[in-house]
Protein backbone atom coordinates (compact mmCIF):
# COMPACT_ATOMS: atom_id res chain seq x y z
CA UNK A 1 0.00 0.00 0.00
CA UNK A 2 1.49 3.16 -0.39
CA UNK A 3 1.16 6.53 1.34
CA UNK A 4 -2.15 8.38 -0.49
CA UNK A 5 -4.20 5.21 -0.36
CA UNK A 6 -2.92 4.60 3.54
CA UNK A 7 -3.98 8.17 4.16
CA UNK A 8 -7.61 7.73 2.70
CA UNK A 9 -7.85 4.66 4.11
CA UNK A 10 -7.56 6.07 7.52
CA UNK A 11 -9.16 9.06 6.47
CA UNK A 12 -6.36 11.64 7.37
CA UNK A 13 -7.02 15.33 7.26
CA UNK A 14 -4.88 18.02 5.76
CA UNK A 15 -4.89 19.72 9.54
CA UNK A 16 -3.07 16.27 10.75
CA UNK A 17 -0.62 16.90 8.22
CA UNK A 18 0.51 20.41 9.42
CA UNK A 19 3.70 19.67 10.82
CA UNK A 20 4.80 18.74 6.70
CA UNK A 21 4.26 22.65 6.29
CA UNK A 22 8.28 22.94 7.88
CA UNK A 23 9.80 20.77 4.80
CA UNK A 24 10.81 23.52 2.52
CA UNK A 25 13.11 22.38 -0.30
CA UNK A 26 12.00 19.90 -3.18
CA UNK A 27 14.65 17.26 -1.74
CA UNK A 28 13.28 17.45 1.78
CA UNK A 29 9.43 16.81 0.24
CA UNK A 30 10.97 14.31 -1.90
CA UNK A 31 12.30 12.27 0.91
CA UNK A 32 9.38 12.65 2.88
CA UNK A 33 7.50 10.94 0.07
CA UNK A 34 9.86 7.94 0.17
CA UNK A 35 9.59 7.81 4.04
CA UNK A 36 5.82 7.72 4.00
CA UNK A 37 5.22 5.27 0.82
CA UNK A 38 7.65 2.65 3.04
CA UNK A 39 5.75 3.64 6.17
CA UNK A 40 1.96 3.01 4.73
CA UNK A 41 3.80 -0.43 3.17
CA UNK A 42 3.84 -1.30 7.48
CA UNK A 43 0.12 -0.47 7.46
CA UNK A 44 0.47 1.47 10.71
CA UNK A 45 -2.33 2.46 12.56
CA UNK A 46 -3.86 5.99 12.50
CA UNK A 47 -2.28 7.53 15.52
CA UNK A 48 0.89 5.33 15.25
CA UNK A 49 1.79 6.41 11.36
CA UNK A 50 1.09 9.67 12.30
CA UNK A 51 3.33 10.29 15.03
CA UNK A 52 6.12 8.67 13.27
CA UNK A 53 5.61 10.87 10.47
CA UNK A 54 5.94 13.80 12.53
CA UNK A 55 9.49 12.25 13.65
CA UNK A 56 10.30 11.54 10.42
CA UNK A 57 9.81 15.24 9.46
CA UNK A 58 12.12 16.56 12.12
CA UNK A 59 14.48 13.81 11.50
CA UNK A 60 14.83 15.38 8.00
CA UNK A 61 14.51 18.89 9.02
CA UNK A 62 17.64 18.01 11.53
CA UNK A 63 19.53 16.87 8.50
CA UNK A 64 19.37 12.82 8.56
CA UNK A 65 18.55 10.98 4.94
CA UNK A 66 18.86 7.95 3.40
CA UNK A 67 19.80 6.31 7.42
CA UNK A 68 15.87 6.84 7.97
CA UNK A 69 15.45 4.12 6.17
CA UNK A 70 17.33 1.96 8.52
CA UNK A 71 14.90 -1.11 10.66
CA UNK A 72 12.43 -0.30 8.13
CA UNK A 73 11.42 -3.27 7.85
CA UNK A 74 9.22 -3.56 10.83
CA UNK A 75 7.30 -1.19 12.11
CA UNK A 76 8.05 -1.78 16.09
CA UNK A 77 11.74 -1.81 14.85
CA UNK A 78 11.74 1.07 13.06
CA UNK A 79 9.61 3.08 15.40
CA UNK A 80 12.86 2.21 17.95
CA UNK A 81 15.33 3.34 15.88
CA UNK A 82 14.05 7.03 15.17
CA UNK A 83 12.72 7.41 18.38
CA UNK A 84 16.62 6.95 19.48
CA UNK A 85 17.19 9.52 16.70
CA UNK A 86 15.16 11.86 17.48
CA UNK A 87 15.42 11.96 21.61
CA UNK A 88 19.64 10.91 22.07
CA UNK A 89 19.44 12.02 25.31
CA UNK A 90 16.39 10.64 26.26
CA UNK A 91 16.67 7.05 25.15
CA UNK A 92 20.35 7.46 26.31
CA UNK A 93 18.82 8.07 30.11
CA UNK A 94 16.18 5.51 29.78
CA UNK A 95 18.91 3.04 29.27
CA UNK A 96 20.83 3.85 31.96
CA UNK A 97 17.54 3.98 34.44
CA UNK A 98 16.08 0.90 33.24
CA UNK A 99 19.37 -0.94 33.85
CA UNK A 100 18.98 0.89 37.45
CA UNK A 101 16.03 0.02 38.16
CA UNK A 102 15.93 -4.10 36.83
CA UNK A 103 19.21 -4.30 39.18
CA UNK A 104 16.81 -3.74 42.40
CA UNK A 105 15.97 -6.11 44.78
CA UNK A 106 12.19 -6.45 43.92
CA UNK A 107 9.85 -8.56 45.42
CA UNK A 108 10.54 -12.88 44.51
CA UNK A 109 8.25 -13.52 41.68
CA UNK A 110 7.11 -9.76 40.66
CA UNK A 111 7.47 -8.87 37.19
CA UNK A 112 8.91 -5.72 36.45
CA UNK A 113 8.79 -3.48 32.96
CA UNK A 114 10.65 -0.43 32.62
CA UNK A 115 8.12 2.44 31.08
CA UNK A 116 8.23 5.82 29.40
CA UNK A 117 4.66 7.44 30.28
CA UNK A 118 4.97 11.03 29.01
CA UNK A 119 7.45 12.80 31.06
CA UNK A 120 7.93 10.32 33.55
CA UNK A 121 10.16 7.13 33.47
CA UNK A 122 9.54 3.57 35.73
CA UNK A 123 8.66 0.79 36.38
CA UNK A 124 5.87 -1.15 36.21
CA UNK A 125 5.32 -3.96 38.79
CA UNK A 126 3.40 -6.46 39.11
CA UNK A 127 2.81 -8.36 42.26
CA UNK A 128 0.80 -11.79 42.96
CA UNK A 129 -0.38 -11.37 47.21
CA UNK A 130 -2.13 -14.89 49.26
CA UNK A 131 -1.51 -13.84 52.56
CA UNK A 132 -0.39 -11.73 54.83
CA UNK A 133 2.39 -13.34 55.38
CA UNK A 134 3.16 -12.74 51.28
CA UNK A 135 2.12 -8.95 51.87
CA UNK A 136 4.71 -8.61 54.70
CA UNK A 137 7.59 -10.29 52.70
CA UNK A 138 6.85 -7.74 49.51
CA UNK A 139 6.66 -4.87 51.87
CA UNK A 140 10.11 -5.58 53.48
CA UNK A 141 11.88 -6.28 49.94
CA UNK A 142 10.04 -2.87 48.37
CA UNK A 143 11.77 -1.12 51.80
CA UNK A 144 14.96 -2.80 50.66
CA UNK A 145 14.37 -1.34 47.24
CA UNK A 146 13.32 2.08 48.82
CA UNK A 147 16.82 2.05 50.06
CA UNK A 148 18.74 1.18 46.89
CA UNK A 149 16.92 4.25 45.08
CA UNK A 150 17.86 6.34 47.79
CA UNK A 151 21.66 5.70 47.21
CA UNK B 1 17.56 58.69 20.67
CA UNK B 2 14.89 56.44 20.77
CA UNK B 3 14.47 53.29 19.12
CA UNK B 4 11.43 52.72 18.27
CA UNK B 5 10.07 49.13 17.32
CA UNK B 6 9.38 48.68 13.35
CA UNK B 7 5.60 48.44 12.38
CA UNK B 8 4.78 47.71 8.90
CA UNK B 9 1.41 49.13 9.38
CA UNK B 10 -0.46 51.18 12.43
CA UNK B 11 -4.30 50.86 12.57
CA UNK B 12 -6.50 53.30 15.11
CA UNK B 13 -9.52 52.43 16.04
CA UNK B 14 -12.11 55.15 16.23
CA UNK B 15 -12.51 54.20 19.52
CA UNK B 16 -9.05 54.86 20.38
CA UNK B 17 -8.93 58.08 17.54
CA UNK B 18 -8.55 60.68 21.08
CA UNK B 19 -6.48 58.54 23.19
CA UNK B 20 -2.89 59.54 24.37
CA UNK B 21 -1.60 56.62 22.92
CA UNK B 22 -2.55 57.31 19.41
CA UNK B 23 -1.35 60.86 19.48
CA UNK B 24 2.19 59.89 20.72
CA UNK B 25 2.27 57.00 18.22
CA UNK B 26 0.90 59.88 15.17
CA UNK B 27 3.56 61.72 16.65
CA UNK B 28 6.73 59.25 16.38
CA UNK B 29 5.43 57.06 13.08
CA UNK B 30 5.39 58.03 9.52
CA UNK B 31 1.58 59.11 8.65
CA UNK B 32 1.71 56.96 5.25
CA UNK B 33 1.67 53.72 7.39
CA UNK B 34 -0.88 55.17 10.06
CA UNK B 35 -4.71 54.27 9.09
CA UNK B 36 -7.76 55.25 10.92
CA UNK B 37 -9.99 52.17 11.31
CA UNK B 38 -13.26 50.65 12.50
CA UNK B 39 -13.24 47.05 13.55
CA UNK B 40 -16.54 46.69 12.96
CA UNK B 41 -16.84 47.69 9.51
CA UNK B 42 -13.07 46.55 7.99
CA UNK B 43 -11.94 47.31 4.87
CA UNK B 44 -12.56 45.53 1.96
CA UNK B 45 -9.39 46.79 -0.33
CA UNK B 46 -7.34 45.29 2.86
CA UNK B 47 -5.61 42.02 2.35
CA UNK B 48 -6.18 40.74 5.50
CA UNK B 49 -9.04 41.45 8.01
CA UNK B 50 -8.75 43.05 11.62
CA UNK B 51 -11.74 40.95 12.34
CA UNK B 52 -10.35 37.52 11.70
CA UNK B 53 -9.95 35.09 14.59
CA UNK B 54 -8.95 31.75 14.94
CA UNK B 55 -5.62 29.81 14.27
CA UNK B 56 -2.78 31.63 12.77
CA UNK B 57 -0.36 30.38 10.16
CA UNK B 58 3.40 30.90 10.69
CA UNK B 59 3.55 33.90 8.12
CA UNK B 60 -0.08 35.63 9.72
CA UNK B 61 1.92 35.43 13.11
CA UNK B 62 4.91 36.99 11.76
CA UNK B 63 2.95 39.65 10.18
CA UNK B 64 0.90 40.24 13.56
CA UNK B 65 3.89 40.96 14.84
CA UNK B 66 4.61 43.81 12.43
CA UNK B 67 1.00 45.11 12.53
CA UNK B 68 -0.14 47.26 15.22
CA UNK B 69 -3.97 48.06 16.31
CA UNK B 70 -4.51 50.92 19.34
CA UNK B 71 -7.97 49.62 20.25
CA UNK B 72 -10.36 49.32 23.24
CA UNK B 73 -10.40 46.49 25.21
CA UNK B 74 -13.99 45.58 26.26
CA UNK B 75 -13.64 42.92 28.60
CA UNK B 76 -11.89 41.93 31.93
CA UNK B 77 -8.01 43.59 32.77
CA UNK B 78 -7.53 41.97 35.99
CA UNK B 79 -7.13 38.29 35.79
CA UNK B 80 -5.82 35.44 37.94
CA UNK B 81 -2.83 34.39 36.10
CA UNK B 82 -3.48 31.39 33.93
CA UNK B 83 -1.31 28.96 36.41
CA UNK B 84 -4.02 29.14 39.11
CA UNK B 85 -6.93 28.01 36.50
CA UNK B 86 -4.66 24.50 36.93
CA UNK B 87 -4.40 24.62 40.77
CA UNK B 88 -4.72 20.41 40.77
CA UNK B 89 -1.82 19.95 38.87
CA UNK B 90 0.53 22.66 39.52
CA UNK B 91 1.29 24.78 42.07
CA UNK B 92 0.75 28.42 41.93
CA UNK B 93 2.00 31.34 43.39
CA UNK B 94 -0.88 33.95 43.39
CA UNK B 95 -0.10 36.27 40.37
CA UNK B 96 -2.58 38.43 38.95
CA UNK B 97 -2.31 39.80 35.43
CA UNK B 98 -3.31 42.88 33.73
CA UNK B 99 -3.21 42.87 30.02
CA UNK B 100 -2.72 46.48 28.50
CA UNK B 101 -2.64 44.88 24.87
CA UNK B 102 -1.29 41.68 23.58
CA UNK B 103 1.21 40.31 21.06
CA UNK B 104 4.69 40.95 21.28
CA UNK B 105 7.27 43.01 18.60
CA UNK B 106 10.60 40.51 20.29
CA UNK B 107 10.50 37.05 18.81
CA UNK B 108 11.56 34.37 20.79
CA UNK B 109 11.32 30.90 19.29
CA UNK B 110 9.70 29.68 22.29
CA UNK B 111 6.98 32.17 23.38
CA UNK B 112 3.54 30.72 24.31
CA UNK B 113 1.72 33.16 22.10
CA UNK B 114 2.39 31.24 18.85
CA UNK B 115 -0.28 29.11 20.37
CA UNK B 116 -2.43 31.88 22.36
CA UNK B 117 -3.41 34.09 20.04
CA UNK B 118 -5.49 34.49 16.82
CA UNK B 119 -5.23 38.13 16.82
CA UNK B 120 -3.85 39.81 13.25
CA UNK B 121 -1.92 42.43 14.78
CA UNK B 122 0.20 43.50 17.85
CA UNK B 123 -3.00 45.17 20.03
CA UNK B 124 -2.60 47.96 22.71
CA UNK B 125 -5.45 49.15 24.64
CA UNK B 126 -6.23 52.06 24.62
CA UNK B 127 -8.53 52.49 27.91
CA UNK B 128 -6.26 52.51 30.61
CA UNK B 129 -8.19 54.42 32.59
CA UNK B 130 -10.68 51.55 32.70
CA UNK B 131 -7.81 49.35 33.15
CA UNK B 132 -6.64 51.83 36.53
CA UNK B 133 -10.50 51.68 37.50
CA UNK B 134 -11.01 47.82 38.03
CA UNK B 135 -7.70 48.00 39.63
CA UNK B 136 -8.39 50.44 41.59
CA UNK B 137 -11.73 48.94 42.63
CA UNK B 138 -10.39 46.19 43.75
CA UNK B 139 -6.99 47.40 45.93
CA UNK B 140 -9.77 49.40 47.65
CA UNK B 141 -11.48 46.20 48.79
CA UNK B 142 -8.19 44.60 50.10
CA UNK B 143 -5.72 47.22 49.97
CA UNK B 144 -3.57 45.18 52.72
CA UNK B 145 -3.72 42.01 51.05
CA UNK B 146 0.11 41.53 49.10
CA UNK B 147 -1.38 41.11 45.40
CA UNK B 148 0.89 40.83 42.97
CA UNK B 149 0.04 42.69 39.54
CA UNK B 150 1.94 41.71 36.54
CA UNK B 151 1.77 43.66 33.18
CA UNK B 152 3.38 40.94 31.34
CA UNK B 153 1.50 37.93 30.44
CA UNK B 154 0.45 38.57 26.80
CA UNK B 155 2.48 41.55 26.14
CA UNK B 156 6.30 42.50 26.88
CA UNK B 157 5.70 44.97 29.73
CA UNK B 158 8.21 47.39 28.52
CA UNK B 159 9.16 46.40 25.10
CA UNK B 160 6.09 48.87 23.60
CA UNK B 161 5.93 51.79 26.92
CA UNK B 162 7.79 54.23 24.36
CA UNK B 163 4.66 54.03 22.79
CA UNK B 164 2.34 54.07 25.62
CA UNK B 165 4.40 55.12 28.53
CA UNK B 166 1.76 53.43 30.77
CA UNK B 167 4.55 52.35 33.16
CA UNK B 168 4.73 55.32 34.91
CA UNK B 169 0.25 55.69 34.88
CA UNK B 170 1.09 52.28 36.73
CA UNK B 171 3.91 53.11 38.80
CA UNK B 172 2.18 56.96 40.04
CA UNK B 173 -0.91 54.21 40.94
CA UNK B 174 1.10 51.38 42.79
CA UNK B 175 2.64 53.50 44.86
CA UNK B 176 -0.94 54.47 46.21
CA UNK B 177 -1.29 51.01 47.78
CA UNK B 178 2.48 50.34 49.70
CA UNK B 179 1.20 46.43 50.38
CA UNK B 180 0.51 45.78 46.34
CA UNK B 181 3.15 44.98 44.58
CA UNK B 182 3.56 46.15 40.74
CA UNK B 183 5.73 44.01 38.48
CA UNK B 184 6.88 44.69 34.95
CA UNK B 185 8.37 42.05 33.07
CA UNK B 186 10.25 42.36 29.93
CA UNK B 187 13.17 41.17 27.80
CA UNK B 188 13.78 44.81 26.76
CA UNK B 189 15.74 47.57 27.95
CA UNK B 190 13.52 50.03 28.11
CA UNK B 191 13.83 51.66 31.40
CA UNK B 192 14.67 55.41 31.13
CA UNK B 193 10.97 56.65 30.21
CA UNK B 194 10.28 55.81 34.25
CA UNK B 195 13.11 56.34 36.06
CA UNK B 196 12.50 59.96 37.43
CA UNK B 197 9.60 58.84 39.64
CA UNK B 198 10.16 57.92 42.48
CA UNK B 199 8.90 54.54 43.85
CA UNK B 200 7.32 53.44 47.39
CA UNK B 201 9.68 50.61 46.74
CA UNK B 202 6.44 47.98 45.86
CA UNK B 203 7.52 48.23 41.69
CA UNK B 204 9.49 45.29 40.40
CA UNK B 205 10.80 45.69 37.22
CA UNK B 206 11.63 41.66 36.32
CA UNK B 207 13.58 40.46 33.35
CA UNK B 208 13.43 37.21 32.05
CA UNK B 209 16.79 36.07 31.82
CA UNK B 210 18.74 33.60 30.31
CA UNK B 211 22.29 32.97 29.38
CA UNK B 212 23.96 34.75 26.74
CA UNK B 213 24.28 31.97 24.50
CA UNK B 214 20.51 30.85 24.78
CA UNK B 215 19.44 34.94 24.50
CA UNK B 216 21.39 34.95 21.22
CA UNK B 217 20.46 31.77 19.57
CA UNK B 218 16.71 31.87 21.00
CA UNK B 219 15.31 35.35 21.75
CA UNK B 220 15.32 37.13 18.71
CA UNK B 221 15.30 40.85 19.14
CA UNK B 222 15.27 41.31 22.62
CA UNK B 223 17.95 43.16 24.58
CA UNK B 224 21.04 41.31 24.78
CA UNK B 225 22.03 39.98 28.18
CA UNK B 226 24.33 42.41 29.05
CA UNK B 227 21.61 45.25 27.85
CA UNK B 228 19.23 43.65 30.56
CA UNK B 229 21.96 43.76 32.61
CA UNK B 230 22.87 47.29 32.67
CA UNK B 231 18.73 48.03 33.09
CA UNK B 232 18.52 46.40 35.65
CA UNK B 233 21.08 48.09 37.39
CA UNK B 234 19.56 51.52 36.48
CA UNK B 235 16.55 50.32 38.24
CA UNK B 236 18.09 49.53 41.48
CA UNK B 237 20.14 52.14 41.75
CA UNK B 238 16.70 54.33 41.03
CA UNK B 239 15.12 52.41 44.18
CA UNK B 240 13.20 50.00 42.22
CA UNK B 241 12.60 46.38 43.00
CA UNK B 242 14.42 44.09 41.07
CA UNK B 243 13.47 40.24 39.87
CA UNK B 244 14.84 37.59 37.36
CA UNK B 245 12.88 35.09 36.17
CA UNK B 246 15.21 32.60 34.65
CA UNK B 247 12.49 30.84 32.32
CA UNK B 248 12.60 28.85 30.40
CA UNK B 249 15.65 27.31 31.49
CA UNK B 250 16.34 25.33 28.05
CA UNK B 251 18.72 22.32 28.08
CA UNK B 252 21.52 22.34 25.95
CA UNK B 253 24.96 20.06 25.77
CA UNK B 254 26.77 23.14 27.77
CA UNK B 255 23.74 23.76 29.81
CA UNK B 256 25.53 23.36 33.33
CA UNK B 257 28.97 25.75 31.76
CA UNK B 258 26.29 28.61 30.47
CA UNK B 259 23.45 28.36 33.44
CA UNK B 260 26.41 28.77 36.06
CA UNK B 261 27.76 31.86 34.24
CA UNK B 262 24.36 32.95 34.50
CA UNK B 263 24.08 32.35 38.41
CA UNK B 264 27.35 33.89 38.90
CA UNK B 265 27.34 37.05 36.61
CA UNK B 266 23.80 37.54 38.56
CA UNK B 267 25.72 37.40 41.85
CA UNK B 268 28.48 39.33 40.96
CA UNK B 269 26.29 42.27 39.32
CA UNK B 270 23.65 42.37 42.07
CA UNK B 271 23.22 41.55 46.02
CA UNK B 272 19.98 39.13 47.64
CA UNK B 273 18.78 42.19 49.07
CA UNK B 274 18.61 44.04 45.66
CA UNK B 275 16.47 41.15 44.05
CA UNK B 276 12.91 40.48 45.24
CA UNK B 277 12.81 37.16 43.45
CA UNK B 278 14.45 34.96 41.21
CA UNK B 279 12.24 32.40 39.94
CA UNK B 280 12.70 29.35 37.79
CA UNK B 281 11.00 27.47 35.40
CA UNK B 282 11.65 24.89 32.25
CA UNK B 283 10.83 25.12 28.59
CA UNK B 284 7.43 24.24 28.14
CA UNK B 285 4.23 24.30 25.41
CA UNK B 286 1.10 23.28 24.35
CA UNK B 287 1.50 20.30 22.23
CA UNK B 288 -0.15 22.46 19.35
CA UNK B 289 2.28 25.20 19.51
CA UNK B 290 5.12 22.49 17.90
CA UNK B 291 3.86 22.86 14.47
CA UNK B 292 3.98 27.09 14.10
CA UNK B 293 7.37 26.81 15.98
CA UNK B 294 8.83 24.20 13.52
CA UNK B 295 7.45 26.35 10.54
CA UNK B 296 8.60 29.28 12.03
CA UNK B 297 12.27 28.34 13.07
CA UNK B 298 12.81 25.20 11.41
CA UNK B 299 14.77 22.44 13.47
CA UNK B 300 18.13 24.59 14.08
CA UNK B 301 16.82 25.73 17.10
CA UNK B 302 17.34 24.80 20.67
CA UNK B 303 13.37 24.63 21.58
CA UNK B 304 12.90 22.56 18.05
CA UNK B 305 14.32 19.94 18.89
CA UNK B 306 14.33 19.47 22.39
CA UNK B 307 13.22 16.59 23.88
CA UNK B 308 9.72 16.61 24.85
CA UNK B 309 7.33 14.66 26.37
CA UNK B 310 3.42 15.05 27.94
CA UNK B 311 3.26 16.50 31.46
CA UNK B 312 0.73 16.89 33.78
CA UNK B 313 -1.61 20.48 32.42
CA UNK B 314 -1.21 18.80 29.05
CA UNK B 315 2.03 21.07 27.99
CA UNK B 316 4.76 19.66 26.53
CA UNK B 317 7.92 18.83 28.93
CA UNK B 318 11.46 17.56 29.47
CA UNK B 319 11.66 14.54 31.48
CA UNK B 320 10.57 15.06 34.77
CA UNK B 321 14.23 13.65 36.03
CA UNK B 322 15.74 16.34 34.23
CA UNK B 323 13.46 19.33 35.05
CA UNK B 324 14.49 18.27 38.60
CA UNK B 325 17.96 17.97 37.72
CA UNK B 326 18.14 21.44 36.04
CA UNK B 327 16.14 22.92 38.97
CA UNK B 328 18.16 21.36 41.64
CA UNK B 329 21.93 22.64 39.97
CA UNK B 330 20.48 26.00 39.81
CA UNK B 331 19.31 26.12 43.30
CA UNK B 332 22.78 24.79 44.33
CA UNK B 333 24.66 26.98 42.59
CA UNK B 334 22.75 30.29 43.94
CA UNK B 335 22.77 29.28 47.40
CA UNK B 336 26.28 28.05 47.04
CA UNK B 337 27.38 31.71 45.90
CA UNK B 338 24.85 33.55 48.76
CA UNK B 339 22.50 31.88 50.93
CA UNK B 340 20.06 34.49 50.97
CA UNK B 341 19.47 34.41 47.43
CA UNK B 342 15.51 33.74 47.12
CA UNK B 343 14.30 31.63 44.42
CA UNK B 344 11.19 29.66 43.42
CA UNK B 345 9.80 27.61 40.77
CA UNK B 346 7.02 28.93 38.37
CA UNK B 347 4.28 27.05 37.09
CA UNK B 348 5.78 23.31 37.93
CA UNK B 349 4.16 20.34 39.71
CA UNK B 350 4.33 19.72 43.82
CA UNK B 351 6.12 16.89 42.79
CA UNK B 352 9.19 18.66 41.18
CA UNK B 353 8.94 20.98 43.88
CA UNK B 354 9.04 18.77 46.59
CA UNK B 355 12.28 17.04 44.42
CA UNK B 356 14.27 20.54 43.94
CA UNK B 357 13.50 22.21 47.46
CA UNK B 358 11.90 18.81 49.44
CA UNK B 359 9.41 21.04 50.39
CA UNK B 360 5.99 22.99 49.15
CA UNK B 361 6.44 26.39 49.16
CA UNK B 362 4.27 26.76 52.22
CA UNK B 363 6.75 25.07 53.93
CA UNK B 364 9.91 27.78 52.58
CA UNK B 365 9.40 30.79 55.08
CA UNK B 366 10.24 32.60 52.67
CA UNK B 367 8.25 32.31 49.85
CA UNK B 368 5.00 31.45 52.66
CA UNK B 369 3.64 34.91 51.47
CA UNK B 370 3.87 34.17 47.77
CA UNK B 371 1.92 31.23 47.70
CA UNK B 372 -0.73 32.28 50.70
CA UNK B 373 -3.94 32.20 48.97
CA UNK B 374 -5.08 35.48 48.14
CA UNK B 375 -9.20 36.66 48.33
CA UNK B 376 -10.80 36.08 44.67
CA UNK B 377 -11.32 38.76 42.09
CA UNK B 378 -14.95 38.90 41.25
CA UNK B 379 -15.83 39.03 37.56
CA UNK B 380 -15.93 42.84 36.54
CA UNK B 381 -18.44 41.52 34.38
CA UNK B 382 -21.42 39.81 35.87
Amino acid sequence: MDFTSWALQKKLKDQDLLFKRALKTPLQEALFSKLANQLASLNPTYSEGLSVLEMLTDLILMGHNEMLFEGAESFETWKSALKKLRFPETSQRDELLKTKLEQLPWPYGSKVKFERRGDKAGVELKLFVSSATDLTKILASLERVQVEISK
Amino acid sequence: MIMLPTFDRIFIDKTSEDSEVALRVRSLYPAEIITSSDERQPNANENFSLDKKGPMTADEFNLSKRTLLLTTFKGQFFKRCPGATQKKALTCCNYHVLNLGSQCNMNCSYCYLQSYLNSRTTKIFTNIDQALAELKEMADQHPDQPFRVGTGEVIDSLSLDLLTLYSRRLIEFINQYPKWILEFKTKSNNVEQFLDLKTAGNTVVSWSINPPYIIDREEHGTARFYERIAAAIKCRDQGYKIAFHIDPMIWHPEWKENYSYLAEELNRQFNPSDVHIISLGSLRFQPEQRHMMRERFGLDSLVTRAEMFSSEGNKLRYDAALRSEMFQFMIKKMKALDSAWNIFLCMETPETWIQSFDKVPMQVPELRSLFKPLPQIRDFQS
